[in-house]
């Protein structure tokens, strides 16, 4: 039995570069997901989307289908993340908000890191993905890394453990810790009154 | 397992992360301990909130940015349109890669036998179609011949001169001699005008007409369902636009998420393996009703049927479709939902074999039972809907080697009927479980029958519009079964019922097609996953074009 995502990713390997446009479409919307979820950026998450359609392109003929096509995908965009993560440490100043993407001349990689939310982007989001979006850009990187896989993707502990090579206990570990950061940081009552919980009818 | 260890399992429990031993002892615990049960509340409500966390919609430059970024790097003579050449050389890479040599070579060793049988199956046929034409005139020398019964007639019987019908214009001389000894044998048969069949005591008589009564009966139901069911029966409905469109977007994230085997998994999406049977079935139920209206043609028809024969393989030797363990509730909720695509798909192909089906009703009967005989489990409720349904759409469908399903459907249903306190029904304050007993009963009926009944326990109308109010009623079959009660009540209270119905499911259908699954506390909807909810939201959608006002 064949992943329909594997069986996509082994045609494009063989050279069916037809399917190309089908693998953007079933990875588009998860990827934007994940590294939105990573940096609160949409244009940063498009940009790096796109980014990691080109290194799979590249690397299209390295997929073999002992990898679950998940992990081939996620793990590239792992790195890449590493990539604009030590990148945007190194460069803090980078963060101009005169960078534009229409600036054709620009480097690709200072583009990824440079760009930034506009302010009517900002006025445009929901207060509460607005707060939920500070909340998870407060956590530590790898509570985010793993929430954004665990919760935004639904994967599998086992799954996520592959994708960043750690081990499942600390993704188990970095999920709870992540989750009881985000209560504080939302303000969520840790002590509320149980008997005030919803009950049955 | 105590207080501490619930509350540090919640997150994981929550997230489908846990075997599925730990998460009923949690579950167990949580139900039993208030605050532990609050507690799992809160942590659910904050994975919802992360969960609904979501980027803005790709900006419409996405994909040509990404074209020209591709480009810019070398790779446009890769990216141009294919030629049919550059096809058939990927195709055939593609086949290169993945078939190895002995598997080639087994295939290419299968063609050339099937062609050596077929050369000599043509020659055969071909020598017998040559031969004098013994077989249209009837030689009575031929004892072989279909006609030979004819020969040893009494004497008496003068055998009549038997022309043979001329042959169609074009039909060669071994087309005629092939077609033609059984319309000489009927005709033959007529014409000697012997009764070969003794005359039948009054009794059996009866009984044989009785029997061909119910056939009819069932025909004529099966004729009307199976209209219903292709959304082309008079009395349905139409359907909003809007509603349209979340029902092929839908239709179409389903189908993308079929795998070659013809399967659906339900891990894949916030679900749970076990469930993989229950969820192929009911995606097998969204899509064999072809979209919105009519018949699945072309590609959809050959991915219901592959769902359906992998259905038919996760048959085990008791007969249970997807067996998990024992009479479990996802066992149930599998196998009840296989019986009902089958059910369905008997009366809208005929394609189905009828002892399967039938096996597949019986063996939900014995499950249903030794669900109702031992410990109530997490997801009971679910299952048992699906086992009522299920059961009544096999009757439905007129399953004509389950003589006492009759009996067994009224059983199923008076579980549900019998659990209501109707003196609280004016009240409207029925606990949980009386009212999805309640409603689901309203369903069952309409549902498959085009009978709306008015029941002891029919639900005033604002009291079952409170699927749609409270969150812990929100479960999407239970959603399903109050669109079918309510759109067969029709009236004002159906109109404000679909407005809102449509409301809530535009909230949580996303933007690739699925339906969000929220509903995390009942066994079988946190196995189900988003697959789960996708195919009953189709399935609800499709209520007002599918079931009689």
């Amino acid at each position: 039995m064949t992943h329909p995502d594997a069986e996509l990713l082994l045609r494009l390997a063989a050279g069916e570069v037809e399917v190309f446009d089908r693998i953007v479409d079933r990875f588009e919307r998860p990827l934007v997901r994940y590294f939105h979820a990573l940096c609160g950026d949409p244009q940063l998450a498009e940009d790096c989307a796109q980014e990691v359609f080109v290194r799979l392109f590249k690397a299209r003929e390295r997929y073999t289908p002992d990898a679950a096509p998940n992990t081939f995908v996620f793990r590239i965009a792992k790195n890449l993340w590493i990539d604009v993560y030590r990148s945007k440490r190194a460069r803090p100043e980078a963060t101009s908000i005169d960078a534009t993407s229409d600036d054709e001349d620009e480097d690709r990689a200072s583009n990824l890191v440079g760009s930034s939310r506009s302010p009517i982007e900002a006025i445009g989001l929901a207060e509460d993905q607005q707060r939920l979006r500070a909340a998870l850009l407060e956590l530590p990187e790898g509570q985010r890394a793993v929430l954004a896989l665990a919760i935004g993707q639904s994967m599998k502990y086992e799954r996520i453990a592959e994708i960043l090579g750690i081990p499942v206990g600390t993704v188990k570990s970095r999920v709870h810790a992540a989750v009881a950061n985000l209560r504080k940081l939302l303000g969520v009552d840790v002590d509320a009154d149980p008997k005030k919980g919803p009950g049955p009818a | 397992m105590n207080c501490t260890e619930c509350v540090d399992l919640a997150v994981h429990v929550l997230l489908g992360q846990e075997a599925t031993e730990i998460a009923a002892r949690w579950h167990e615990h949580r139900k039993s301990c208030s605050a532990c049960g609050a507690e799992a509340a809160r942590v659910a409500e904050l994975l919802k909130r992360v969960r609904s966390y979501d980027a803005p919609p790709t900006r419409a430059t996405f994909r040509t940015e990404l074209r020209e970024r591709l480009t810019g790097l070398g790779y446009d003579d890769l990216l141009r349109e294919a030629r049919p050449r550059d096809r058939v050389a990927a195709r055939w890479a593609w086949v290169r890669h993945r078939v190895r040599t002995s598997t080639a070579v087994k295939l290419a060793l299968a063609a050339a036998a099937v062609v050596v049988v077929s050369a000599v199956a043509w020659q055969a046929r071909d020598e017998r179609g040559t031969l004098p034409g013994e077989l249209v005139g009837l030689a009575p020398a031929q004892p072989e011949s279909p006609s030979a019964p004819i020969e040893n007639a009494p004497a008496t019987t003068p055998a009549p001169a038997v022309e043979p019908s001329p042959p169609p214009r074009g039909a060669s001389r071994a087309d005629v001699a092939f077609g033609a000894p059984d319309e000489v044998q009927d005709k033959t048969l007529a014409e000697t005008a012997i009764d070969p069949t003794p005359p039948l005591p009054p009794d059996v008589l009866e009984r044989l007409e009785l029997a061909t009564e119910r056939l009819n009966r069932f025909a004529t139901a099966r004729h009307l369902l199976r209209k219903r069911l292709r959304g082309e029966a008079d009395d349905g409905a139409g359907l909003s636009p809007a509603a349209e469109t979340a029902m092929r977007d839908a239709t179409r994230w389903l189908l993308d998420q079929q795998f070659e085997d013809g399967s659906f998994d339900p891990a894949r999406f916030e679900g749970q393996p076990e469930a993989r049977v229950g969820v192929t079935a009911l995606a097998m139920l969204a899509l064999q009703r072809g979209g919105v209206r009519g018949v699945p043609t072309g590609l959809l028809a050959q991915r219901v049927t592959r769902g359906m024969d992998w259905l038919r393989s996760t048959r085990d030797d008791a007969g249970t479709l997807g067996m998990v363990k024992g009479a479990d509730a996802v066992t149930l909720f599998n196998h009840a939902a296989a019986t009902m695509a089958f059910a369905e798909r008997y009366v809208l192909s005929g394609r189905v074999d009828e002892a399967l089906l039938s096996d597949a009703v019986l063996r939900l009967d014995d499950l249903n039972r030794q669900r109702q005989g031992r410990e109530a489990q997490d997801g009971d409720v679910v299952a048992a809907r699906f086992a009522a349904l299920a059961l009544e759409a096999a009757r439905s469908a007129g399953v004509p080697t389950v003589l006492n399903l009759d009996r067994v459907v009224a059983q199923a249903r008076a579980e549900f009927e019998g659990s209501i306190d109707t003196s609280l029904i004016a009240s409207g304050s029925l606990p949980v479980p009386q009212f999805q007993a309640a409603v689901t009963a309203g369903a069952i009926d309409p549902y498959y029958t085009a009978a709306p009944v008015l029941r002891a326990t029919t639900l005033p109308v604002p009291t079952v519009m409170q699927v749609l109010e409270r969150p812990e009623l929100r479960e999407p079959s239970l959603l399903f079964c109050a669109t079918i009660d309510l759109h067969a009540r029709g009236g004002a209270g159906w109109a404000t019922f679909e407005a809102k119905l449509l409301d809530e499911l535009a909230q949580t259908q996303q933007r690739n097609g699925s339906f969000r699954a929220e509903y995390a506390f009942d066994a079988v909807g946190r196995a189900g996953g988003v697959l789960y909810e996708t195919a009953l939201g189709v399935l609800t959608l499709g209520v007002p074009v599918r079931v009689a006002k």
